[in-house]
């Protein structure tokens, strides 16, 4: 950087300005070019030209924009570790963002978050998951099942005689009961379950942006109207696998490039807050876990939420509520799972991430299976046509009612999708699942992790004192 | 209530926008107040965004709560309300006048709401003045147009501007 000129004196300026020869003198005054050194090249040397625009698909964005947003994925390339590359992220980034709210959010915004999201909504569960044959399993699990209701109809009779519906998550049991019985029973002849990790209440976040509302917000958005969205939620149960489910279906398929339609209104019209946060991203463990894939996550409906709402609105306005919240959250779990792999809003994912979805409240259920194509839903539609799918089941009952310690009008379908979730096996697809951290070995690898009991509990490493920043968020 | 009980304030204000005076306690037994016209107004207004057909915009007397709003739409117009969401606007600032140089006095406060409808009830807000409006605009668009035509026009035949455009 030049030195500031400070005189008082006219002449001393002009002192100074003489002394600044570079400014007057340009580089081809000062030395001559001989005639001897233009004849050894007899073909003229020219730099190479900066393409418009870098590789990739643009469409009608601004170079300067586009550019800035290349380097800066070449810049995060750069960061060998997926924990340090998360760092960079949560704390250099704009933090202003629109919070999708799940359950608890105004009625009638599926179209708005199949937007943001940028996904199709398709009816019914992909074949990969129906096609498995569990007749047998479903019989044979049916009586414990039962005996898991029972057990939680008791439970509540004793604890509340009146029929007032007290606490809030009550029926909470019930669903762990369903979910660890179906888990135990099957984990003796699946080696995956038995090295799956189980949690409960565990965090999900997911920060992404998105473009094309017609009207940009100035105040969430980049130089080029890319607004950007934050999620956060409590996960009631997961199920996490070393290796990732498999695909759902083909990427190149005609689903996943169809049109998508645009929305007229934007985030701000329809009452949606903005926040200010870091983006952080959180699939529910430690960065370093050996199980970084989601195999299912369980998330609890309160039968109370139910009731309120339908004392406004409708029951059809219920369904499509609990649609955008299964809807949200698994393309949430999806985002976060592949920040992990070192994959972010800059490097596109290079396959495709799946992840499966229960909503329940122990006697509804509702399922999802969801597969996520691209993270690169800010570039323009038109230009960039990839999109994410969303399969979605109607709501199904479990059971009826409990009567004299016998449970009326059990649905053995509920059952058999539940079976046949857990018994869709991750594999190994036989890509890299870490191809922008060629130096960050997955951690599935390293550490060896059987869920027995008496397992020795993985080893943390000691953290430095000032190994790390002050305010480290994922150390 | 006389006028000249009234706070100075509120004694310029018109009827419909002046507060209204609390309502009568009511103890368990005594007889029951019917309201036949209620003393709260809506108007219906453009928000400066595209709202979605289901979602409408009110201005609304400022002490009505969302309750007030769903009971009105719902009682009167037989409107089915899912949602309201209530928002203070601001009103306008002092300015000066531009003829006599008078400052005109700030303009209270505004409360909208936002009302999320059901299917029966989604609306798009008509454009009125669609052809109406600004004459004056549209006989510019028109000359801007024609003087885009002739930049054209000497750009292609920069040659021959001094003939006729019937020789070009």
């Amino acid at each position: 950087m030049a030195a500031p000129v400070r005189c008082h004196l006219k002449n001393n300026i002009f002192k100074h300005l003489r002394s600044c020869s570079r400014v007057y003198r340009p580089s081809h005054c000062k030395q001559s070019t001989s005639a001897a050194s233009l004849q050894d090249y007899e073909e003229p040397q020219y730099p190479s030209i900066k393409p418009r625009l870098p590789p990739g698909v643009w469409g009608d964005s601004q170079p300067k924009w586009a550019w800035q947003q290349h380097e800066r994925g070449e810049e995060l390339k750069s960061i060998p570790k997926a924990k340090e590359r998360l760092e960079e992220l949560a704390h250099n980034e704009q933090i202003t963002a629109y919070r999708v709210h799940g359950l608890h959010d105004t009625p009638r915004t599926l179209e708005y978050k199949k937007f943001i999201t940028k996904t199709h909504l398709l009816n019914g569960l992909p074949d990969a998951i129906t096609n498995c044959d569990v007749s047998e399993l479903v019989a044979k699990l049916q009586p414990f099942i039962e005996e898991a209701i029972i057990e939680d109809h008791n439970q509540i009779r004793i604890e509340q005689p009146s029929d007032v519906v007290a606490g809030e998550y009550q029926h909470q049991e019930l669903m762990s009961a369903i979910f660890n019985t179906i888990l135990t029973k099957l984990a003796a002849r699946h080696d995956y379950l038995r090295r799956a990790q189980v949690d409960e209440d565990v965090r999900i976040e997911a920060f992404w942006a998105r473009s094309g509302f017609r009207e940009q917000y100035a105040r969430a958005k980049d130089n080029s109207g890319v607004t950007r969205f934050n999620y956060k939620n409590l996960a009631s149960l997961q199920l996490r696998s070393e290796l990732p489910l498999p695909e759902f279906v083909s990427p190149d398929d005609a689903v996943c490039s169809s049109e998508f339609p645009a929305l007229p209104y934007g985030p701000h019209a329809i009452g949606q807050n903005l926040i200010r946060d870091k983006p952080m991203s959180i699939s529910g463990h430690w960065i370093g876990d050996p199980c970084e894939f989601h195999v299912m996550s369980w998330l609890m409906v309160p039968r109370q939420s139910r009731e309120k709402f339908i004392q406004k609105t409708d029951e059809g306005y219920y369904d499509e509520q609990l649609l955008q919240y299964g809807l949200t959250s698994s393309f949430a779990s999806c985002v976060s799972q592949s920040h992990n792999q070192g994959f972010n809003r800059y490097l596109d994912i290079t396959y495709p991430f799946t992840t499966q979805t229960v909503l329940t409240d122990g006697q509804h259920f509702r399922f999802f299976a969801y597969q996520l194509n691209s993270l690169h839903i800010w570039r323009p539609d038109d230009a960039w046509r990839v999109q994410n799918i969303c399969w979605a089941s109607p709501n199904m009952k479990l059971f009826d009612s409990v009567e004299a310690s016998r449970v009326v009008g059990f649905n053995p379908d509920v059952l058999r999708i539940l079976l046949q979730m857990y018994l869709n096996q991750p594999q190994d697809r036989g890509v890299d699942l870490r191809p922008y951290l060629p130096e960050d070995e997955s951690p599935s690898k390293t550490k060896d992790y059987v869920n027995v009991i008496g397992e020795p509990v993985i080893e943390r490493p000691v953290i430095g004192r000032l190994q790390y920043r002050a305010d480290a968020v994922y150390f | 209530m006389s006028a000249k009980n009234l706070p100075r304030l509120a004694r310029y204000m018109p009827l419909w926008k002046r507060p209204i005076p609390p309502y009568p306690l009511h103890y368990k037994g005594n007889p029951k107040n019917r309201v036949f016209l209620p003393m709260f107004w809506m108007k219906m207004v453009k928000h400066w965004s595209t709202l979605p057909n289901f979602m409408h915009k009110f201005e609304v007397h400022p002490q009505m709560t969302k309750v007030d709003v769903t009971n009105y739409l719902n009682k009167i117009y037989d409107v089915k309300v899912l949602d309201v969401r209530t928002d203070l606007e601001r009103g306008d600032e002092w300015r000066t006048h531009p003829m006599t140089g008078d400052e005109i006095g700030p303009e209270p406060d505004r409360r909208v709401a936002y009302v999320t409808v059901d299917k029966k009830d989604e609306f798009d807000f008509p454009d009125i003045f669609k052809d109406l409006a600004a004459p004056e605009e549209r006989q510019l668009e028109s000359y801007r147009s024609a003087a885009k035509d002739a930049a054209l026009d000497k750009k292609k035949s920069w040659q021959q501007q001094d003939v006729p455009s019937w020789f070009r």
